[in-house]
């Protein structure tokens, strides 16, 4: 038996204790009217499953599900009506991009940079986010620049350059 | 009864050295010492040790990780397990302590034992750098210095205690086959340190000379010295004449394979062992773990010897030593130059004069070096055929160093050259072509043969 079945095996056996860690983030996610039913707890650890596979990539322990969970709930862009599928897109992007920046982020802060551009410049947009924001960052990593760096070069800020220049001569 | 072993239910031989945890697990499976449920058991347990190691491998800050670097952490676990269960004086036991010890448990005496044979090679590694051959070829020297050093420095005990790193290109004679990780490059350097041992009995040149015996390129091959000498010496003992030298000659070569060409391979295993018994006297060998190293290699130099008789290529692996021939040498010194306001005032005077009499006369009478004679042929504004009437006054060794100094180059090379440099330059060819064939032939040989004198600055 290889060490993906292996951990496969292990990640099934610990099914019921993930989804009740999910379950337990309801008492949290209650303020902001976001609930989910045991049926989609299972859903979320069977994408997580999923993902892992399709990435190739084995984890450990808990997880992340509930990390992502207590972060994104308050966001303004989430309801009930699109807080699973959401969650389910959140969870396939974060490990397609755990691979894609190389690990050089942690879990926390690859959560955090997600909430602040969902909520930020993406506008609760997840094709946003997945498409221009997190290859940024995973670009950014790469090539060893600061995580924010930006190579949209704007009228503004062509503007503003010739300013400096003309000021400096 | 000197060697009773155990009898017991598992092989040691069937064990793979590189995977024996695996293949123990196997074995014990095969003869039913393991059940399914002491698998299933095992399996947790390494699968928690990978989690553990994978947690701290992250520090932390992530909670999955990439299959290929999960799996690189779980052959470095079972490879330190195994580590520790080959410790055991039978495999039996192992799969004993498998079954009553906890994997964590085993894995720490494992690390624990990583750490000790890390030690142990670099000790061997110091011991190996201490007698090392004095040779110019390359593949020996760059693993010794930077292979080795190079793995002490990628080595990883706690995730990659399976890995070489290095390619360890220089083969050494008793090659550790089955192994890998850290006893792998333990019994490498103490194979290098032994092979060291045994080629610092013969003198440096002595080993040169062998190794241009054996390819005059043999700075560039890859090939092991130990095997070569310690092979040579053989021959050189079955001979009958000293090994210290290793000068056996072409004939004595021809004496070996017809002592040798009717004797069956155990025949010539005992004819070595006889001569390696002779040749340890005489080297006083006394160290009983080169013994044993000697004697491990003796086999396979008994085989290769076997095959190169039938293959009729003894001459390839005794090596006939390769001495350099003598070469003559004419150093020359180009004297001391006179003043600067001496050699312009003649320069000037040489200028002014019409007749090239006058120029040659001035020239006898002034000039005492070949430095000032070269620096007036290049100064003095004299045409080809006035070059050549002043070379006429030199003695041919003088010509064929100004020849060595200032050789005819290509169109295209002497493109750097100034005008009087290569009008000086074809004034020297054409004098050379005016000479007798003898005395052209003479300047020739006279050319690869001239030294400057360095210390006078020349």
């Amino acid at each position: 038996m290889n060490l993906n079945e292996l951990v496969n095996i292990k990640l099934h056996s610990m099914q019921k204790h993930d989804v009740d860690k999910i379950m337990k983030c309801n008492e949290i996610t209650k303020a902001y009217g976001l609930t989910l039913t045991g049926e989609h707890a299972v859903e979320l650890v069977q994408t997580r499953i999923s993902s892992l596979s399709a990435n190739r990539r084995v984890e450990f322990g808990g997880g992340v599900i509930d990390k992502i969970i207590k972060e994104f709930c308050n966001s303004s862009y989430i309801c009930m009506l699109n807080y699973t599928d959401t969650l389910h897109e959140l969870i396939e992007m974060f490990y397609y991009y755990k691979n894609e920046t190389l690990d050089l982020i942690s879990d926390d802060d690859l959560i955090k940079y997600m909430k602040k551009a969902f909520n930020g410049v993406c506008k609760g947009s997840l094709e946003l986010l997945a498409g221009r924001e997190l290859a940024k960052l995973a670009r950014n990593l790469r090539y060893g620049y600061d995580q924010d760096c930006s190579d949209d070069y704007s009228e503004d800020d062509l503007e503003n350059d010739l300013e400096d220049n003309r000021r400096d001569s | 009864m000197e060697n009773i072993e155990r009898i017991g239910t598992i092989k040691q031989e069937v064990l793979n050295g590189e995977y024996y945890f695996k293949s123990l697990l196997r074995e014990a499976c095969k003869f039913g010492m393991l059940c399914e449920a002491d698998l299933e058991r095992i399996n947790y347990q390494c699968l928690d040790l990978l989690a553990y190691k994978t947690g701290k491998y992250n520090s932390g800050d992530s909670s999955s990780i990439r299959i290929e670097t999960a799996e690189s952490i779980m052959a470095s676990v079972l490879y330190t397990v195994g580590l520790w269960l080959k410790t055991f004086s039978h495999p039996d036991f192992g799969v004993k302590a498998i079954k009553e010890i906890n994997i964590r448990d085993i894995y720490q005496c494992g690390r624990k034992r990583i750490d000790t044979k890390l030690k142990a090679a670099k000790h061997f590694h110091l011991l190996a750098l201490r007698n090392k051959i004095d040779t110019d070829n390359y593949t020996y020297n760059a693993t010794i210095l930077d292979g080795i050093n190079g793995f002490f420095k990628l080595y990883n005990p706690d995730y990659g205690a399976q890995e070489i790193h290095i390619t360890a290109d220089y083969p050494v004679c008793v090659p550790a086959h089955d192994l890998t990780g850290i006893e792998f490059i333990q019994k490498y350097l103490e194979s290098f340190y032994y092979e060291n041992m045994l080629c610092s009995c013969f003198a440096k040149e002595t080993i040169r000379y062998l190794l241009n015996g054996y390819n005059e390129g043999y700075r560039d091959l890859v090939f092991n010295i130990f095997e070569l000498i310690l092979t040579t010496a053989i021959g050189c003992k079955i001979c009958g004449i000293e090994a210290k030298t290793l000068s056996i000659s072409k004939i004595q070569v021809e004496y070996l394979y017809q002592v040798l060409s009717k004797k069956s391979k155990d025949e010539v295993c005992k004819t070595l062992w006889l001569a390696y018994s002779e040749l340890k006297k005489e080297l006083s060998l006394s160290s009983v773990f080169l013994d044993q190293y000697i004697q491990k290699s003796l086999e396979a130099i008994a085989s290769n010897i076997y095959h190169a008789m039938k293959m009729n290529t003894l001459d390839r692996i005794v090596i006939v030593p390769l001495y350099p021939k003598i070469k003559s040498e004419i150093y020359f010194s180009l004297g001391i130059k006179m003043a600067d306001e001496l050699f312009r005032n003649i320069v000037e005077e040489i200028t002014e004069c019409r007749f090239l009499s006058d120029k040659i006369s001035i020239i006898k009478g002034s000039i005492h070096s070949l430095s000032d004679m070269e620096d007036i042929l290049l100064a003095a504004e004299l045409n080809a055929d006035e070059i050549t009437a002043v070379l006429s006054l030199l003695e041919l060794i003088e010509v064929a160093v100004l020849v060595k100094r200032h050789p005819l180059k290509a169109d295209i090379d002497a493109i750097d050259l100034s005008k009087q440099e290569r009008v000086l330059c074809y004034g020297l060819n054409n004098y050379i072509l005016s000479l007798t064939p003898d005395d052209q032939s003479w300047i020739d040989n006279a050319i690869n043969i001239i030294v400057f004198d360095k210390f006078l600055g020349n």
